[in-house]
């Protein structure tokens, strides 16, 4: 049921992408690629966070069900990470000619990239399932404590082509109302399936 | 108050047990001091008289102190896995004493490689510094967060199956941060007419303290079982 009903959640949100939204001015219809972009993006951050959430919760509980949940999130995180980048590059090289130019957002990308391959290589390398637990706990949170220094820090820095966040300096939205509504659902939408992912083998954690 | 002051000499005393058993064999230095020394040699040897800007001269600076770090400081517990002497370490002290204790060691041999190193490389790659003391700042902060970050990494992967591989891997992302700042900083040194460089420089001071924050706060997890 919840499967039907996110597909066709997923589906409706392609159309209103597709049909819905006006081309941008200088951008044309290349602007769509942003619908798939910030919601991957920001999933990608958000998997972080609650990665670095559930690890807080094994240290103080030492259960391994946290550890799984945390390091499932993790890699779900690093799979949109990764969408984020390549769809980000596409970007970059229709509009700005590179695919990579080392842009302070590239460059924040790339690191929450390495982050989460840092915290695999440090998984595979243990095999003590509690030590494992442990360990990665304490890398991911320790990361986690970098990333808002990248994330929103880094890019304030440098001159960046990357066009202003949503939630830019002046706290104002400079976006066509539709546009703002699809993004939206967008995000929505690919929180969900993010979610639903995480949580599709809840019941076969093994302890 | 008693507590506080025990436990500042009992960091001073594991600093000291650090420089001891460095000076006999003379590992870490040797490893760091070696290493920096070939990597700077490869460079200015294939550079030739190339005149380099004030920016690729920051990078190359920062980048053999970086890769320097990461072939000697990961010793600090490595060193204690191998002769076995983390237990008796653990029955001396609680974390916190031994944490500050390695941070303070790794630091103080940060702080002289970079000495080492950075009249090697003016006399080499014939720089000119125009604001020395600025220079030191700027190594200063950058080597305590450097130092921090990768004695938490130390303490961890003595844990792991391929360590010194897996101790660059997971300090790069954690050091990227300062590095960037930092190669910008230094760049403004070596251009004589600088403007002050404040927002960077309190960037890698507050990064700094959250490391050192984070790192203590952590630290604990790992040593207590």
């Amino acid at each position: 049921m919840i499967n039907l009903s996110l597909t066709v959640f997923t589906a409706a949100t392609i159309w209103g992408v597709f049909y819905f939204v006006p081309p941008a001015e200088g951008l044309g219809g290349l602007v769509r690629i942003a619908f798939f972009h910030i919601p991957v993006a920001w999933v990608s951050v958000l998997a972080f966070f609650l990665s670095a959430w559930w690890a807080f919760r094994y240290l103080q509980t030492s259960r391994l069900s946290y550890d799984s949940i945390s390091s499932r999130s993790a890699a779900m995180g690093f799979v949109f990470c990764l969408c984020a980048t390549i769809s980000g590059a596409v970007f970059a090289k229709l509009t700005w000619g590179a695919y990579w130019n080392w842009d302070p957002r590239q460059i924040t990308i790339f690191i929450l990239l390495f982050i989460y391959g840092a915290y695999f290589a440090l998984r595979s390398s243990i095999v003590d399932r509690a030590v494992k637990a442990k360990l990665s706990a304490i890398y991911s949170l320790f990361s986690c404590v970098a990333v808002p220094f990248l994330v929103f820090v880094i890019p304030r820095y440098y001159f960046s082509l990357h066009p202003e966040p949503l939630l830019n300096k002046n706290g104002s939205i400079q976006m066509d109302s539709v546009m703002l509504l699809v993004l939206l659902i967008c995000l929505c939408n690919i929180t969900c399936i993010f979610f639903r992912v995480l949580y599709r083998r809840k019941n076969v954690i093994d302890e | 108050m008693q507590t506080m002051s025990s436990s500042f000499h009992r960091t001073m005393l594991v600093v000291q047990k650090e420089i001891k058993t460095e000076c006999r064999s003379y590992y870490a230095m040797s490893a760091l001091f070696m290493f920096s020394l070939t990597t700077l040699t490869a460079i200015s040897m294939s550079i030739g008289n190339l005149q380099l800007t004030p920016q690729l001269l920051a990078v190359l600076l920062w980048i053999i102190l970086f890769f320097s770090a990461m072939t000697g400081l990961s010793r600090v517990f490595l060193q204690e896995q191998v002769s076995g002497t983390i237990q008796t370490l653990r029955a001396y002290s609680d974390a916190q004493p031994i944490l500050f204790g390695k941070f303070i060691y790794n630091f103080l041999l940060l702080n002289i490689l970079t000495l080492f190193l950075l009249p090697l490389f003016v006399i080499v790659l014939n720089v000119d510094i125009y604001h020395p003391l600025l220079l030191l700042l700027i190594f200063f902060m950058g080597n305590a967060g450097i130092a921090m970050i990768t004695t938490l990494i130390a303490s961890m992967i003595i844990y792991t199956q391929m360590q010194n591989a897996l101790f660059t891997v997971l300090s790069f992302p954690l050091i990227l941060p300062i590095f960037l700042f930092c190669i910008q900083l230094t760049e403004a040194v070596f251009v004589p007419d600088t403007f002050m460089l404040q927002q960077p420089l309190v960037f890698i001071f507050i990064y700094d303290l959250v490391m050192i924050g984070i790192a203590s706060i952590l630290f604990d997890y790992i040593w207590y079982d």
